[in-house]
């Protein structure tokens, strides 16, 4: 498709190159195609891609702030129409066209200072925080930052003051305040970190990382955030978590035409993009992919049974029915498994499956009934399989 | 800008010149934003942004049935703008000492200090960067990156040729080049 020499151009190249600008201001599954094929030949050359396509959202972000935006549509309108149609007479309209007051996130841009992305909170935690373009603006009183860079090579444990712990690891900054005196819990992390946060229904917490925007109440969690790296994670130990993309990482045109609401902290906006978000729960993580500006789902690389022992159904089984041990399974570790249940109906399995992983289960599982499994988007799907 | 949106445009255009009253209102609805953006970046003047604006679209109707043909309605409203506003400041003189209009321009360009509140250290550099490249280069960078257009739009609102468009924004995106970090791993 293209003939360019791709690999042998500078950032500066890329910067000013029009199909690769058109892929980041106005992607369409063929440009995705192309550069996620083109930096997979030339794994060298994402760096300066990744900078490249970062420049040029970071300019457009940049105009935006410093452009003021008081738009006076109805102001301006008015005395247009005094000067041309309002004069003279018209027959079929009894009234001009109304003007609606369209939401230009740029107004909400020039005012802040970065815009970021917003992952959103489950529903039945989490009160919505408003109607569209409410504005939360910080407090007044000052609070301290502290910012904590971990130059170990072992995991450092912070504290925070309403009792949630960080274990930062090493090559990882943390950025928090000594207080939490706004409406919400707010840290930055750059680099990786689990996160295990005291649940306070009142105030979420929220954690800023490049791409990514996690809040909760009162859950743990993993956050993966490098500069360098492809792709920025989010992995649930408890509870749910909701995650947005950032808004600087998209293009303006990406973003949906109404905004929620506004959130602000002392250093940053926050606008969430409501198409652009995914609910995680337990062993589930959301990974965000820096090169094609997506959020996908999928099941944690580990994931562990969620209840306390004790609660744990046992996992021996005699004589027992397919789709009883796929529930209990699916509620032990809180996954997502689809079966077909009439075509299993009538399989029984007898099978001690303790003390092995997830995956090692649903192996034997399949590998004794004749049925494959596989993953995608965070839900287990089991094939095959006929015990009649 | 979309196939779709820029197809619509062309249609109301084409009622404009019938003279259809609602196609009128109608380009004031789907470009007025982008008009007031683009005037506060020429212009950190509200007022002066408003007049132009109006004239713009006043001008619009009641020359209506000698509007030539536009390809690109919105890079045609853009020069319309951009015109208009040079002539404000050139009658009004801001500057007081006669200056020529586009360096009225970059006067009002330097005048707007928003450092202080953007606290990302990237972006502070980057603005910074951005601040200090000749206003040409500003300007192209600003119409190619935030205004989404194409070279040849750039080249009619700017009244300069395609080649030079190109030139500008290659030296302007190279001046920013110390700010790049590449990591090494």
């Amino acid at each position: 498709m293209q003939m360019k020499p791709y690999e042998q151009y500078s950032v500066v190249d890329f910067i000013t190159d029009d199909f690769f600008i058109d892929w980041v201001l106005q992607p369409t599954p063929k440009h995705n195609q192309f550069w996620e094929t083109w930096t997979k030949d030339f794994p060298e050359k994402l760096d300066i891609v990744i900078e490249a396509k970062k420049t040029i959202l970071n300019i457009q972000t940049v105009e935006a702030l410093t452009t003021s935006s008081h738009e006076h549509f109805q102001k301006n309108w008015n005395s247009i129409l005094q000067q041309t149609i309002a004069g003279k007479s018209i027959k079929k309209e009894k009234k001009i066209v109304p003007i609606k007051q369209s939401v230009d996130w740029k107004k909400y841009a020039a005012a802040a200072t970065l815009i970021g992305l917003f992952i959103t909170i489950a529903i039945a935690f989490f009160q919505p925080i408003s109607i569209q373009q409410q504005e939360v603006t910080s407090t007044t009183t000052r609070m301290e930052w502290i910012e904590v860079k971990n130059t170990t090579v072992i995991e450092q444990i912070i504290e925070l003051v309403d009792g949630s712990t960080v274990t930062l690891e090493p090559f990882s900054t943390l950025k928090y305040p000594t207080q939490f005196l706004k409406k919400q819990r707010e840290v930055v992390l750059k680099g990786e970190a689990f996160f295990d946060i005291a649940r306070d229904t009142s105030k979420p917490f929220v954690v800023y990382a490049n791409e990514t925007i996690t809040k909760v109440l009162g859950t743990s969690f993993t956050i993966k955030a490098f500069e360098g790296e492809k792709e920025v994670e989010v992995a649930v130990k408890t509870g749910k978590v909701a995650v947005y993309a950032n808004v600087n990482s998209l293009p303006k045109k990406m973003i949906g035409e109404k905004e929620k609401f506004v959130i602000r902290t002392d250093e940053q906006i926050f606008i969430p993009i409501p198409n652009k978000k995914l609910e995680v729960t337990p062993n589930q993580r959301v990974v965000f992919n820096k090169v094609r500006s997506d959020m996908t789902k999928a099941v944690a690389k580990l994931p562990l049974p969620v209840k306390p022992v004790k609660q744990l159904p046992k996992f021996r089984f005699i004589e027992e029915p397919l789709s009883e041990v796929f529930q209990a399974l699916a509620a032990a570790y809180e996954l997502d498994l689809h079966f077909d249940e009439t075509h299993l109906k009538k399989c029984l399995i007898t099978t001690n499956l303790e003390d092995v992983s997830i995956f090692s289960k649903l192996d034997i599982i399949c590998q004794a009934m004749g049925l494959t499994y596989q993953e995608q988007d965070a839900v287990i799907h089991i094939y095959g399989g006929d015990c009649d | 800008m979309s196939q779709a949106s820029s197809s619509t445009d062309t249609i109301l255009w084409q009622q404009l010149l019938a003279g259809e009253a609602t196609a009128f209102s109608k380009l004031y609805e789907v470009h007025a934003s982008t008009l007031s953006t683009y005037g506060l970046k020429l212009s950190h003047n509200q007022e002066i942004v408003n007049d132009a604006i109006q004239d713009v679209f006043i001008h619009l109707w009641q020359k209506k049935e000698q509007l030539p043909e536009v390809n690109n309605v919105r890079a045609y409203l853009l020069k319309s703008l951009r015109n208009r506003i040079l002539r404000i400041l050139e009658t009004r003189n801001l500057n007081g000492n006669g200056l020529q209009p586009h360096q009225a321009l970059q006067d009002s360009h330097e005048q707007y200090l928003i450092s202080e509140e953007i606290a990302d250290e990237k972006l502070l550099s980057l603005h910074k960067n951005l601040k200090s490249i000749p206003t040409r280069q500003k300007e192209v960078i600003n119409l190619r990156y935030f205004q989404e257009l194409k070279h040849e739009e750039i080249a009619e609102i700017l009244d300069i040729n395609y080649q030079s468009v190109s030139n500008l924004l290659y030296k302007g995106i190279n001046s920013l080049k110390k700010q790049f970090r590449l990591p090494k791993r």
